[in-house]
């Protein structure tokens, strides 16, 4: 008797749990969603921040991730690569990955700082350079950690077979492993891409903000996510609206980034 | 010494993995005949996977490793070469290009059947479309799998089936023109009927490679081979004609392995 | 289930039937000879039967290397273990060929009208045997049809039984013959022997083809 009663109250406790759980990320989205849907307007999407829209803070903050990408992208994929075939698991590769996940957990504004120090302060003020250079310190250890374990995940009899067959090391690599590898590696891009494109800290005080639109990498950069920051601690009405459309379109990118990782996952037979 | 009938040579062979301090294999002396089938047999960890693995010097990609003695591979005029001693990259491919491997689990590349086939053709250096066409269609007839796959060469070879897949690794080493094919258990991993199919390519194979293969199957190793080497704790223990191991062993080991009395 | 096995299966087939066209030819050869009387073509006879012994070993050898290589199951492992426990029948029959070849010789044209009468029905007995030696002939080279086989085996049968009768008959009237005569004639009694070993022949004839039965369509060895 006792066991049952046990079970039932587990079993109710955890159900409720989940239920709460659930219940405040729909608060959270219809909220969300609600708000910010009746603070959007046309001219939201095609006036810049001085004029009260966020055209340019999305081209701003894309246009940084992307920056990000093209560096962090690259060097973490070879060292991702170097890491799993290469090192032949040695002390320098354990530090490597130990480092990499520390990296991991750092905290955001850490970094911010740090990047503030060393491409702010000594080139005279806020500029793009120092926030995409920040993105990229953020991304670099998340790619090198997928790319590894996705490689980790390609049989080695794959390897050996195109060893056999008289391939060298780099063509093996290259033509077979990353190949086999392709889709998760690049839902590990996808979705570090998504982690780093609602990111506030780094930003901060690295390439800050600008109400207009501009392209110039070395001045301060339009970012969506600053905005949000400074927008909601406006008094006027207005700024407010807009902090909530703002938010609820960069809700909407992360989320359509995730679903697109998870399609690409989704031909598993 | 006229050994145009023996294709490969192995001589006191030792091997020791890295990191390891006892030899997993010790004083091997195997040879290996032309256009014939040669299995191993033996308990798990008798070292019949190690020493086939040295046969293509696929240990290298993993450093550590020492070996003694000599593997000779002999060419068509007779000349002997020590594929222990090759340390250039270029050798090794050359070697690997006369040795081809087939492993335990079907290892199908992820792209087309076609690009699967030519792979190896074009890491060879082939750049003529036609060749390897050509090629590529005689490696898949020899590996009986043709019929199966001449509408769909340009689908990804991952959607073919197990036993389909492992004759396409099979067409793959042999469109090289191999002068020996290792098999590394090549139908444990298969249902009876594919593994049927499988034997019958390999009993066909012969007539253009030698064929040595390991299984831990006793009674594929007496259906398919023409000569069996027993193995057991990195010793080989006999070596004879097939009919002979089987019927009437010389070694008291032997015996009992063959018999079931010991696993 | 390999072609090799499939191969080393018709040789042991078609070794068998070979020694039995042997026997079969050593039969009728034998028939001629004691038809004719002619003890000089009696060497002729025991020619076939000079390399019965090396061909049985051969089949025995087989045999012993598909058990060996192929673990045989079923229908195969039926068949192996009938035709191995036939070739030692084959010996057998072989034997008496010889030894009834040895004893007939006291067939000659000297020898005594009743002898030479009653030898002449004793070679419906040879008769029977050869059409035995046929069937069984048949029923090895027949391997699917199985009302077939269970035929030839009747026919087979019917061919033991006729030489049962046959035998019983010239017992019996030799035996009448002898009481009337008052006389006991050693060497008939003899040939009553020689002949009723010959029909031994055919009962290893009913045995091989009941293995072969066995073999192929089932049952008790």
């Amino acid at each position: 008797m006792n066991r049952l009663l046990l079970n039932k109250i587990i079993l109710i406790l955890s159900t409720l749990s989940a239920v709460i759980g659930i219940g405040f990320l729909f608060w959270i989205l219809i909220t969300l969603s609600y708000k910010g849907i009746t603070s959007l307007h046309f001219s939201t999407f095609t006036n810049d921040l001085v004029g009260g829209g966020i055209r340019n803070l999305l081209v701003g903050q894309f246009t940084m991730a992307l920056m990000a990408s093209a560096i962090a992208v690259p060097l973490g994929m070879m060292a991702g690569i170097y890491l799993r075939e290469y090192s032949n698991n040695g002390k320098l590769a354990s530090v490597i990955r130990n480092l990499s996940d520390v990296m991991m957990s750092a905290p955001s504004i850490v970094i911010g700082v740090f990047v503030f120090a060393l491409f702010v302060d000594p080139f005279g003020g806020y500029n793009s350079w120092a926030g995409i250079v920040a993105l990229a310190i953020m991304m670099i250890p998340i790619i090198i950690s997928t790319t590894d374990n996705m490689l980790a995940l390609v049989p080695k009899e794959l390897r050996e077979a195109g060893i056999a067959l008289g391939g060298s090391k780099h063509k093996i690599i290259l033509q077979i492993v990353i190949k086999a590898a392709k889709v998760g590696i690049t839902t590990g891009v996808l979705l570090s891409f998504a982690r780093i494109i609602g990111e506030t800290a780094p930003l901060l005080f690295t390439s800050a903000n600008n109400q207009f639109f501009t392209m110039d990498l070395t001045e301060q950069f339009p970012s969506l996510t600053v905005s949000i920051y400074n927008l909601a601690t406006y008094p006027d009405a207005e700024s407010r609206e807009l902090a909530w459309a703002a938010a609820f379109v960069l809700t909407m990118i992360v989320l359509c980034i995730n679903l697109l990782g998870r399609y690409m996952t989704r031909n598993k037979k | 010494m006229a050994k145009n009938n023996i294709i490969m040579d192995i001589k006191d062979f030792d091997f020791t993995y890295a990191g390891v301090d006892d030899p997993s294999l010790k004083k091997i002396n195997l040879p290996i005949e032309k256009n014939k089938i040669t299995a191993m047999i033996g308990p798990s960890g008798c070292g019949k996977s190690t020493l086939l693995r040295a046969m293509n010097r696929i240990h290298d990609l993993y450093p550590g490793n020492t070996y003694e003695g000599e593997i000779n591979l002999y060419g068509s005029e007779g000349e002997k070469q020590n594929i222990l001693e090759l340390k250039k990259e270029n050798d090794f491919i050359k070697l690997r290009q006369k040795v081809g491997m087939i492993f335990q689990k079907p290892t199908p590349f992820p792209m087309s059947i076609f690009d699967n086939v030519a792979y190896g053709l074009k890491l060879a250096g082939i750049k003529d479309k036609v060749e390897i066409e050509e090629r590529v269609k005689k490696a898949l007839k020899d590996a009986a799998i043709w019929k199966e796959t001449k509408d769909r060469l340009n689908k990804s070879a991952l959607g073919l089936s197990g036993g389909q897949q492992q004759r396409l690794c099979i067409a793959r080493a042999v469109a090289l023109k191999p002068e020996v094919l290792l098999f590394d258990e090549p139908t444990s991993a298969l249902d009876p009927i594919s593994t049927g199919a499988i034997e019958e390519l390999i009993a066909e194979l012969k007539k253009d490679v030698s064929v040595v293969i390991v299984t831990h199957n006793m009674q594929q190793a007496s259906r398919l081979s023409d000569y069996t080497a027993f193995m057991y704790l990195g010793d080989l223990i006999e070596y004879d004609k097939t009919e002979n191991i089987f019927l009437n062993p010389s070694e008291k080991l032997t015996e009992d392995y063959i018999t079931g009395r010991f696993g | 289930m390999l072609n090799k096995n499939e191969q080393k299966l018709r040789e042991v087939r078609e070794k068998t039937a070979e020694i039995l066209e042997d026997l079969m030819i050593s039969q009728k050869l034998a028939l001629q000879a004691i038809e004719a009387c002619d003890s000089k073509s009696f060497e002729q006879v025991k020619v076939p039967l000079k390399t019965i012994n090396k061909k049985v070993d051969d089949v025995d050898n087989l045999i012993l290397s598909i058990f060996a290589l192929y673990s045989p199951e079923a229908r195969d492992l039926r068949e192996m273990v009938a035709f191995l426990k036939m070739t030692s029948s084959l010996q057998r029959i072989a034997m008496n060929e010889k030894n009834y070849m040895k004893n007939m010789e006291i067939c000659n044209p000297e020898s005594g009208e009743d002898m030479r009468r009653v030898i002449k029905e004793s070679l419906s007995i040879n008769r029977c045997t050869i059409k035995a030696l046929e069937y069984t002939v048949e029923m090895i080279h027949e391997t699917e049809d199985k009302d077939k086989l269970k035929d030839l085996a009747s026919k087979i049968d019917v061919e033991n039984s006729k030489t049962d009768d046959i035998y019983s008959l010239i017992e019996k009237d030799t035996l009448q013959r002898m009481h009337k005569d008052h006389l006991i004639n050693e060497e008939m009694l003899n040939l009553l022997k020689y002949i009723r070993k010959n029909s031994k022949i055919i009962d290893r004839l009913e045995d091989i083809s009941s293995r072969l039965i066995f073999a192929r369509i089932g049952g008790k060895l």
